[in-house]
């Protein structure tokens, strides 16, 4: 059983919105509604401070609360662990938006206003059509495009590659190589929002590194892809000769 | 009873017709007394009454004004003469040790006092689960965090507003009225219904504890059986949407939503062939249906915190949450921001860069930049 997952580096994030921009983009979300945003969080006062980017986007938990409080069953886990929230059925009760503990669901009282005055064909035939008013929506993670076989739009526009999306169960999978190749190399181990919850969110992050090595930075580059690593290690060791 | 009593007529009929003698008359066949004391009058629900120790006067006092789960008989129903009759029946029965039936071996631990303390059981039970389902469901809804907000806004207001939305949005389901009607009839009679058979419940424990055979036209009676009918009327609803939706598996809660669905009809569905059948006369299920009528009311009430069951509760709770955040925000009292396409992000938001920064180790202190 695949279980879809994005995992997010820290270290990795620069700040530079892409990934909202690119969500916005592919899903042709109205005005206001983000389903992928980045919270921008300055930690510590003066003079020691520093600035933390955390993406945050739906979850897709094992046990999500937003599914179990639906009074409508218009919220459906698929078997690749995808959640989604069915445009049809949603009557816009609104108890997602509270048993959200990530607050990634989006219910919005007001009618949609677009940026442009005149729709696209792009928003009237795909965007339109999927976005029902007055129902809540969320991140599908990019299902219509994981059907096809292509990454979601954030990670694909993400600049450093911080966002990487496979199967966890996967071991060959990006996601799962990039887990264990920082897990012996940056001795970082993958992390959730909100453990406590208890919802078993597929979303995971990995943490800041705030001293960083050249040489394991050098080895990280190359992302699940094994040939890479192996040429960026010869030169590497040769150096240490 | 009259079914019963036409059926052993013909019997008899047929037997003398055959025979060409008359039967005894056997009136403790006859009586209602059959369905819990046993066809040998060896035990159903209620005691073996073969070989009765008790004496006539005794046994009189009992049948005219009832023991424990045992109904008051009236002279209407059962006259001095046969009620005479019925004793000596029974005290010349013979003592079959093998017919005791399970249902009173399990029955006879039975009275209204002991499965009132078990319900009482079950429903502190089902409370504490259910408070301890509410709490996490508060936790997730960053109930604590929005607190401070709510204060600003001033308790009265928000608990008016909480009221307002746990009555109007989920006790008259509001949402399902502006949409579905269909589907809001079928939760106006299973909520309803539900409330009518607590009523009852309570009312019946007030004003007749030792649950005295009531005619059908008495309020206490009468309340019941609707109640149970909208109750039975509702479930079978949802039943059939069960079969026909083809989207009623959300691939996380399929099968607690069965369980529920499928406890909720047996209760409905026993309940209701118990007063039928005792209606009928046809007395010799009447104890078993019933036993398997309180276990299964028994079974709905324990797993209701884990099944959805808790939608009833929960859903009401959230919806008000929600209203309460939206009302923070648009009261501008929170950040100055006068909307919120996520209610209760903000503070969500906060909760998360907390959260993270614990976990990867930085410490001191924490502003949100902007909120996306």
């Amino acid at each position: 059983m695949p279980r879809l997952s994005m995992l997010i580096d820290l270290t990795r994030c620069i700040g530079c919105d892409a990934c909202t921009l690119a969500c916005k983009q592919e899903n042709g979300t109205p005005f206001d509604t983000f389903f992928a945003r980045v919270l921008n969080v300055e930690v510590g006062t003066y003079p020691d401070v520093k600035r933390l980017y955390i993406p945050v986007l739906c979850n897709h938990c094992d046990d999500a609360p937003c599914l179990k409080s639906c009074p409508n069953k218009a919220i459906i886990r698929r078997p690749d662990g995808i959640v989604l929230v069915d445009q049809d059925r949603c009557r816009g009760t609104g108890a997602c938006v509270s048993a959200c503990p990530y607050g990634n669901i989006i219910l919005n009282r007001e009618p949609d206003s677009w940026y442009l005055d005149e729709d696209e064909p792009y928003e009237k035939d795909f965007v339109k059509a999927r976005l029902k008013p007055n129902v809540a929506r969320k991140c599908t993670y990019c299902a219509h495009r994981v059907d096809q076989g292509l990454k979601p739009a954030c990670v694909v526009a993400c600049p450093t590659t911080a966002r990487i999306f496979g199967d966890l169960e996967d071991e060959a999978s990006d996601i799962s190589q990039y887990v264990a190749q920082e897990r012996e190399t940056t001795q970082r181990k993958p992390f959730h929002l909100l453990e406590e919850a208890g919802t078993k969110p597929a979303g995971c992050y990995l943490g800041p590194m705030s001293k960083q090595d050249p040489h394991t930075l050098h080895q990280t580059d190359a992302i699940g892809d094994a040939k890479t690593a192996e040429m960026a290690r010869v030169p590497q060791q040769g150096a240490k000769k | 009873m009259n079914a019963r009593l036409v059926y052993l007529t013909i019997l008899a009929g047929l037997t003398a017709t055959i025979f060409g003698q008359t039967p005894t008359r056997d009136v403790f066949g006859g009586s209602s007394c059959m369905g819990c004391h046993g066809q040998s009058a060896m035990g159903g629900l209620g005691p073996p009454l073969a070989k009765t120790k008790l004496s006539i006067e005794e046994f009189q006092k009992i049948v005219r004004s009832g023991k424990g789960m045992m109904p008051a008989i009236k002279e209407n129903d059962l006259s001095p003469g046969d009620l005479q009759e019925v004793y000596t029946e029974v005290s010349n029965k013979p003592w079959l040790e093998d017919q005791i039936p399970i249902a009173y071996k399990v029955g006879r631990f039975l009275s209204p006092t002991s499965v009132s303390h078990i319900f009482m059981v079950a429903f502190l039970f089902c409370g504490i689960f259910a408070v301890r389902g509410i709490t996490y469901w508060l936790r997730c809804a960053g109930f604590k965090q929005l607190l401070p907000s709510l204060a600003k806004l001033g308790w009265a207001k928000a608990i008016g507003i909480a009221l307002k939305s746990l009555i109007v949005d989920g006790f008259l389901v509001g949402s399902l009225w502006k949409n579905n009607k269909k589907r809001w009839v079928m939760h106006g009679l299973l909520i309803y219904g539900f409330c009518g058979l607590l009523l009852a419940d309570i009312l019946i424990a007030i004003f007749n504890p030792q649950r005295g055979q009531l005619p059908l036209t008495d309020p206490l009676k009468l309340l019941p059986i609707v109640s149970g009918f909208a109750v039975a009327l509702g479930v079978c609803y949802v039943m059939y949407r069960y079969k026909k939706d083809e989207y009623i598996d959300n691939g996380l809660t399929l099968g607690k939503d069965f369980l529920f669905v499928n406890l909720l009809f047996h209760v409905a569905i026993s309940g209701f062939l118990v007063v039928t059948l005792k209606r009928l006369g046809i007395n010799d299920w009447v104890m078993t249906i019933y036993l398997y009528h309180l276990a299964s009311v028994f079974l709905l009430i324990v797993t209701g915190p884990f099944t959805r069951f808790q939608h009833m509760y929960v859903v009401p709770i959230m919806v008000a949450v929600t209203r309460l955040t939206e009302a923070v925000t648009a009261t501008g009292v929170e950040l100055g921001f006068q909307r919120e396409p996520s209610p209760g992000r903000h503070h969500k938001s906060a909760r998360i860069a907390e959260d993270v920064l614990k976990q990867v180790g930085l410490e001191g202190k924490v502003v949100m930049r902007y909120y996306p």
